[in-house]
């Protein structure tokens, strides 16, 4: 286990120095625009405008350190192609390790993520004069476990099917849906509407119940993904 | 040459064709403009900023194209196989060069074109031209110090390059927005558009620098032709076989 691990580690590493010198970029920004604030030309920046900014450079940070969970899908790609699999009917390695690395893998990242985040979030705390509420601490697990959700329900997705066609449905989905929803934005009228409307108004509601009942969601979600994974896995070996 | 310019033009004919489409567009559409209802197109400060913006646009797809370009050859067989003909990879690098020089020069010309047809209709703003030819120049001036490194270090290599240059150009951007001098956003515009309608000149030394750019241009791509020429066949070690 402790080498699939590591395989997945050594095979991944562009992806995940490249989301960090993205993520590490965007801080040094954030650092030189709280400077600017301070000493520079935007000093007389309103302070709901000096909060938004502090806003923008620890989410969008932490969502781009996030993005790592996204290697894990490459990952099932890239053995297919290199024939990963021909080598691994030569080793002990059983169906259920090798899922196993791969989810244990994505874990570890994402708790690595969600540190350095938080690092991030301190770090701009501090240079924008900011605190880093518990609020904001909530909604960093918040995150990280729809980030989780989104692993679990995709990794069985890719194992039963190619990468090319997965991608394409979810973009193609995401599309069609993004044309219906900023039509019926345009129009600010009809079902459409209203049901953005009520989903804006108890986003906060409805985040709050899935964070209270994640400690039973993603057990189960995890065993489901998890089983429907290695099914997968072996009904492509057949 | 001539073989090296027709296989060039063969296989980049995708390119080609939609670059020759969007020529044809603008000329229809500098020709079209004057008569357009859309209210943003109407105001005489906007449509000043139109041929400029189009330009822009075209010298940017055109960028593209020349790094599509380079790549077409970087092989490590083709680039043995051309040096051992009586052509020679003198040739070989001239053809890039010329094709590169001439392609420009076209989309420049389709621009002369959109303008002289649009001049005939009162009321259309001139000036795509004159910014065209200067965007040429500096888009000239960029693949002079481009392509030396593309032949020596391969197109995907001089990318990496180029995307660091770019991050370490736009952080010091950055920092002299933040703290630097910088004019007013507003004035900045104001200015920007009155120099596209033609109501202000632009600074002495900067009119001096647009006549000697051409010819710094010209001197600066014959170097680039000449080094090119010196490091192509140590490049090609970093050619994909």
């Amino acid at each position: 286990m402790k080498g699939l691990i590591y395989k997945e580690l050594f095979l991944g590493k562009k992806t995940y120095l490249g989301l960090l010198a993205v993520a590490l970029g965007l801080a040094i920004l954030g650092i030189l625009v709280s400077l600017g604030i301070r000493y520079g030309n935007i000093q007389d920046m309103a302070a709901d405008e000096v909060t938004r900014m502090f806003y923008i450079f620890v989410y969008a940070t932490y969502g781009i350190i996030l993005f790592t969970v996204v290697e894990g899908f490459f990952a099932i790609e890239r053995d297919k192609v290199a024939g990963w699999r021909r080598l691994e009917y030569t080793m002990p390695i059983t169906a259920k390790k090798q899922i196993g690395a791969w989810y244990l893998t994505s874990g570890i990242l994402l708790v690595v993520s969600f540190l350095l985040g938080l690092i991030n979030g301190g770090v701009m705390a501090l240079m924008f004069r900011r605190t880093l509420t518990a609020t904001m601490f909530k909604n960093m697990v918040i995150i990280l476990l729809l980030a989780m959700v989104l692993f679990l329900v995709g990794m069985p997705q890719y194992q039963g099917f190619s990468f090319r066609a997965v991608t394409y449905i979810y973009t193609a989905i995401m599309m069609v849906v993004g044309m219906i929803f900023s039509i019926s934005l345009n129009m600010e009228e009809g079902i459409l509407w209203e049901i953005y409307n009520y989903v804006w108004k108890n986003a906060g509601r409805f985040f709050d119940g899935f964070l209270y009942l994640s400690p039973l969601i993603m057990p189960a979600l995890f065993a489901v993904s998890f089983f429907l994974s290695v099914k997968a896995y072996q009904r492509r070996e057949k | 040459m001539l073989g090296l310019l027709y296989k060039d033009l063969c296989v980049m004919k995708t390119w080609i064709r939609s670059l020759a489409i969007w020529c044809g567009l603008f000329i229809i559409a500098a020709t079209c403009i004057p008569f357009s209802k859309i209210q943003v197109l109407q105001d005489a400060n906007c449509y000043a900023l139109v041929p400029g913006l189009v330009v822009i646009y075209a010298m940017l797809y055109l960028g593209a194209f020349y790094g599509q370009y380079v790549v077409i050859d970087e092989k490590r067989r083709w680039s043995g196989f051309v040096t051992s003909t009586p052509v020679g990879y003198k040739q070989q690098v001239l053809s890039k060069y010329f094709f590169t020089l001439v392609s420009g020069w076209l989309v420049v010309v389709a621009v002369m074109i959109g303008e002289i047809l649009g001049g005939l209709i009162p009321g259309t703003v001139k000036g795509a031209s004159q910014t065209a030819v200067t965007v040429f120049y500096l888009l000239m001036l960029y693949q002079a110090i481009d392509y030396p490194f593309s032949f020596r270090y391969s197109s995907k290599n001089g990318a990496k390059v180029r995307c660091v240059l770019m991050i370490l150009l736009f952080y010091v951007f950055m920092i002299y927005i933040l703290f630097g001098n910088v004019p007013d956003t507003y004035e900045l515009f104001d200015y920007f558009t009155k120099l596209a309608a033609g109501e202000v000149q632009l600074p002495l030394y900067v009119q001096y620098m647009g006549v000697f750019l051409p010819y710094v241009t010209m001197l600066i791509f014959y170097l680039s032709y000449k080094l090119s020429c010196r490091w192509y066949l140590k490049g090609v070690e970093n050619y994909e076989a």
